[in-house]
């Protein structure tokens, strides 16, 4: 039977957690930006957004409190665009945007969008961005064409997109087949530095050519995630514990999986769980030896019928009836302290892999560069994230310490197989840089 | 430009890399470059006293004025114990009423909580030196009261704020249920002056019953989203 839009909706299984986790200094916020050609008018800007918002009602919510859980009610408060924060990830809130759980903001040639985790991952925000500079392209005068890479305003909403993909391929699993084991492991060594005295995150983008780096990628016989992923572990070896440290735990990284692709989902919210990869700092530092790490852990984790348990798992976690019909605020204390656990003391840092942005042809003549950003926090103060468009590569670190050490050398070891970069910041550690 | 150091180029507007720090050898060299983020206030920001600590530092200081004054001038009643009671109300009144975003169901119970507390406070302090004061009084008509003038609250509210209706609809059905402990207290010979408990009681059921009518469609929406588990 068809259904009318519903005017609320539940958090889909992985968005339960970010909301519990939201403290008075973090927030799990990612940001994809696109550089344009030319300067961006802030009113075509606001125009093309209050278009767009109405082809996505996934993200015209507002997040509210239940007794029970956190769930997503209509928005209909009036959206704006912001001029951009020099303070990067500032809190997403219900004051500061009107309810709404992403900002979008304008700065120079840059539309930039924060999105908070509880309402989408990357893939599914991509949709809304591309979406977004489209109808801005469109309002702007330019010819461009969908090329069916975007979802146009006017075009329908499928109900698939709206699905919460955890639950349509969860399958009720025995007690005993739970990989309740894999949610645990030993403790990881984490990044030691000087935090930041404001909440803000250094940001470095290193922009390249793609082909340079996956021509050294196909001389190494690896993908560009396990080979970056290899240089980030080394890089982080290197500066943090090699001669300084004894007896420092792995280093493990965790890497989220987009699950559409091996499900066949269309959904614009959550879908993907994380691959933990571990490496020990004293017996595989060695390139070959990481990128071998990097390709076993990811094949192993991205196999459907391993992920197909670990999503039966977490949707059992949810449904298991002592969790539903505990209060908010009973559920808030125990996530807090079960991330604390099983999150936070297992990650080294997190390394998130974007993969491609797929823009039609007569867009990418006035998209310059696209960069996509992880918020990092004081005890996970290092992020890694990446993504390509029109055949440039952008890497961004994000981090809430003082000290470039793992960028520096991340960027010499890319710079020493070949590969040509190109460096912008924040200059978030230093004063008057600009 | 690029950095000698770190064999990068530099693609934003720098004086410095921003890998290695170093001074770019030209320093004019990226001017013609965009800068890639706005650039950082050197102002830091600023912080303000927040109304609540401020409410909170005045309070604890009167609070603190009062016991001297109140030792040395009445020393048979300790009513620095009301002022320091009022002065907690006062906080939950800035704190979760005006201040917080909760919603108007939260902020009433609070309310009532903390007004309950205040009269039974007074009530100890004060049946101390009037041997004729119990804590009937409290019971009979405190209680009732507080809960009628938030029913009252609520109900009035809701009728005016017909256009949120969704947003206040629960809150009104369960501050107006609330209004039915006086007369279930009754029941159990705790308050022994009904008139107070039976208005209220009355009061209750005619915001539970226009809500119920007027709101049904919202009211079941409302707990469908709230309660779900």
């Amino acid at each position: 039977m068809a259904k009318s839009l519903q005017t609320w909706s539940r958090l889909d299984n992985s968005a339960k957690i970010y909301p519990m986790l939201v403290n008075k200094k973090s927030q799990n916020i990612f940001r994809l930006s696109v550089t344009l050609k030319e300067k961006v008018d802030k009113n075509i800007l606001l125009d093309a957004l209050k278009m767009t918002i109405e082809r996505f009602p996934v993200y015209k919510v507002r997040l509210m409190k239940g007794a029970f859980w956190y769930y997503l009610d209509d928005n209909h408060a009036k959206i704006k665009v912001y001029p951009l924060d020099p303070l990067s990830f500032r809190k997403i809130t219900d004051k500061s945007c009107n309810g709404y759980c992403f900002r979008v903001s304008y700065f120079d040639m840059q539309i930039v969008c924060d999105f908070f985790h509880a309402i989408c991952d990357a893939t599914g925000a991509a949709e809304f961005v591309k979406s977004l500079v489209y109808t801005y392209l469109n309002l702007s005068g330019k010819e461009v064409f969908s090329d069916q890479k975007v979802l146009t305003v006017g075009s329908p909403v499928m109900r698939e997109e709206l699905e919460d993909s955890f639950l349509a391929n969860y399958k009720k699993l025995p007690l005993k087949d739970l990989k309740v084991k894999d949610m645990q492991g030993k403790n990881a060594y984490h990044i030691k530095g000087i935090l930041f005295d404001n909440v803000g995150n250094g940001i470095i983008h290193m922009y390249c050519d793609v082909k340079e780096v996956l021509d050294i990628c196909h001389a190494k016989g690896c993908t560009m995630t396990e080979y970056l992923g290899a240089l980030f572990m080394m890089a982080i070896y290197e500066s943090q514990i090699k001669g300084k440290e004894e007896n420092a735990n792995n280093i493990q990284l965790f890497v989220p999986i987009n699950l559409r692709k091996i499900f066949g989902s269309k959904t614009l919210r959550n879908f993907s769980l994380f691959s933990r990869i571990g490496c020990n700092p004293y017996e595989d530092m060695e390139m070959d030896k990481l990128i071998k790490i990097m390709h076993d852990n990811l094949k192993r984790d991205m196999d459907k019928d391993v992920l197909k348990d670990k999503i039966s798992t977490t949707v059992w976690a949810e449904k298991f009836f002592l969790v539903r019909f505990v209060p908010l605020f009973v559920k808030r204390f125990f996530f807090n302290f079960s991330n604390y656990f099983f999150g936070k003391k297992k990650k080294t840092a997190t390394l998130s892999n974007f993969g491609v942005l797929d823009i039609p042809d007569s867009m990418k003549k006035h998209v310059e560069s696209v960069s996509f950003a992880i918020s990092s926090n004081a005890t996970t103060p290092l992020s890694l994230s990446i993504i390509s468009c029109n055949g440039k590569l952008c890497i961004t670190f994000t981090r809430r310490i003082t000290d470039t050490q793992i960028e520096k050398n991340f960027a010499s070891y890319l710079t020493k197989d070949g590969v040509n970069l190109t460096v912008t910041s924040n200059f978030w550690e230093v004063d008057n840089a600009l | 430009m690029r950095c000698k150091y770190c064999n990068v180029e530099i693609g934003c507007k720098a004086k410095v890399c921003p890998l290695c720090h170093e001074k770019l050898e030209d320093d004019n060299s990226t001017d013609a470059l965009p800068s890639a983020y706005p650039s950082k206030s050197t102002k830091k920001e600023r912080k303000y006293l927040s109304p609540s600590s401020l409410y909170l530092s005045i309070a604890i200081s009167v609070f603190i004025l009062c016991i001297p004054i109140n030792l040395l001038t009445t020393p048979e009643v300790y009513w620095f114990g009301i002022v320091g009671i009022l002065g907690v109300y006062g906080f939950v009144l800035v704190r979760n009423t005006i201040l917080s975003n909760n919603s108007i169901g939260v902020k009433i119970f609070w309310q009532c909580v903390w007004a309950l507390i205040v009269l039974l406070v007074v009530n100890v302090i004060l049946s101390k030196e009037l041997a004729e004061l119990t804590g009937a009084w409290v019971w009979n008509y405190g209680l009732p009261t507080i809960l009628l003038s938030s029913t009252l609250v609520v109900g009035i509210y809701t009728a005016i704020a017909f256009r949120f209706w969704n947003d206040v609809i629960v809150d009104a059905m369960c501050v107006s249920a609330v209004g039915f402990i006086p007369i279930i207290l009754y029941a159990f010979n705790v308050i022994t002056q009904p008139a107070m408990s039976i208005t209220c009681a009355c009061v209750s059921s005619v915001v539970i019953i226009f809500c119920g009518i007027l709101g049904r469609k919202s009211l079941i929406n409302e707990f469908r989203k709230r309660f779900h588990v």
